[in-house]
């Protein structure tokens, strides 16, 4: 039995590996976040996970629904006392994981299935699930977006699948000398006790391999959409929440997870500007948004 | 009528803004936003049963404003909160 600590967007958490078969080796993308010891401070973690098995659940919880996450499916069901049952499949929809989480999914116990690709799939998901459902009520959320972070400010780029989010951001470090990639999928996205909202890399990155340890205050943030010239302007508010919230990995079915999040989301809209860029792939694209964003001239 | 389980009335940056929560409003992706009056009336009939005779009183009770305005106003709500399948 093997016991890690992670500490990801100032949330520490930790994985518990039951039994042999199972290691960190299954987290290659936690590496940059593990801690070297156990927490000394005395603040409470995120979550734990434990990594069995031999786990199986005592019960089959009643189905709440089948949610495609990107081509592959995740299986919802919840117990009488509100835990839940997370099945999650590959894109060939072969089972690599089994979850069940307490409600507020403060712990929860996961058994792996299939292969290395499998398991470390199943594992992630797993992980992901766990901090952005627990991180709900704790001014925290995982956002699907690109970040560049310029002069210390992390700027997140947000839009469906297709929108060219990476294209953008890929963009600002072609043309935007000091600029470097936070994480290209889903950073961690929070506003912290000290009042400020900041960008966190993460272990989670999408197709791109971009897992830094790394954060930043939020500068601001870019709504993009493709259209056959470039347009930039600030968003209303409700424009902005209805930007932001389906930005965020939320259940909502879930009244602690969906509230928290809608209050994570008015919070951010206090503490930062929401831009939305019509744009086409190219450096004028770049020079609107860097202009809007850091209100500085493009040089 | 009375409004839907799983809508909430919350505070957005100073805009009253209508969130859907629920299996049954898995598929409501409106977001919905309430001018004064109108949050006003959502905050006096939500969780219980109402009728457009009451919300027109509790209007003329809190505004200054003619009963045949009130009237209007609040049929022209209520069939927007019905469209939106908010109330039932």
């Amino acid at each position: 039995m093997k016991k890690v600590y992670y500490r990801v967007g100032r949330h520490t958490y930790s994985v518990c590996f039951k039994d042999d078969k199972n290691t960190t080796d299954l987290l290659p993308s936690s590496e940059p976040f593990r801690l070297d010891d156990e927490p000394a401070e005395r603040e409470p973690l995120l979550f734990e996970l434990t990594v069995d098995d031999n786990w199986r659940p005592a019960q089959k919880g009643s189905e709440i629904g089948q949610f495609d996450c990107g081509g592959n499916n995740h299986g919802v069901y919840r117990l009488d006392d509100g835990a839940y049952q997370i099945q999650v499949s590959d894109v060939s929809d072969r089972q690599c994981c089994l979850l069940e989480a307490k409600s507020d999914f403060s712990s929860a116990q996961v058994c792996l299935n299939g292969d290395w690709v499998m398991r470390n799939f199943g594992l992630n998901n797993a992980l992901m699930m766990m901090y952005a459902f627990a991180g709900a009520d704790k001014m925290t959320v995982l956002m699907h977006a690109s970040v560049v972070r310029k002069d210390g400010r992390g700027y997140l780029c947000l839009g469906v699948s297709g929108t060219g989010k990476s294209t953008h951001t890929s963009n600002w470090l072609k043309y935007v000398p000091g600029t470097d990639l936070m994480n290209d999928d889903n950073p961690v996205v929070r506003v912290c006790d000290d009042g400020v909202a900041r960008v966190f890399g993460s272990p989670w990155s999408g197709k791109t391999p971009c897992y830094r340890n790394v954060e930043a205050p939020i500068g601001g943030f870019l709504q993009l959409e493709q259209a056959p010239y470039n347009n930039i302007s600030r968003m209303r508010v409700v424009d902005a929440f209805a930007s932001l919230l389906p930005s965020c990995s939320v259940m909502k079915w879930d009244r602690r997870d969906y509230v928290g999040t809608c209050d994570t989301v008015s919070r951010l809209l206090e503490l930062v500007p929401v831009f939305f860029l019509k744009n086409l792939p190219d450096e004028d694209a770049v020079r609107m948004s860097y202009e809007a964003m850091t209100g500085k001239a493009y040089a | 009528m009375r409004i839907k389980k799983g809508f909430e009335l919350r505070n957005v940056c100073g805009e009253n803004i209508i969130i859907a929560h629920g299996l049954e409003n898995i598929d409501f992706t409106k977001v919905i936003t309430l001018n004064e009056s109108a949050a006003f009336l959502w905050n006096k009939v939500v969780d219980k049963d109402f009728t457009e005779q009451e919300m027109v009183e509790m209007l003329l009770a809190e505004y200054e404003v003619e009963k045949q305005t009130a009237e209007e106003d609040v049929k022209a709500l209520v069939t927007s909160w019905k469209e939106t399948g908010m109330v039932d």
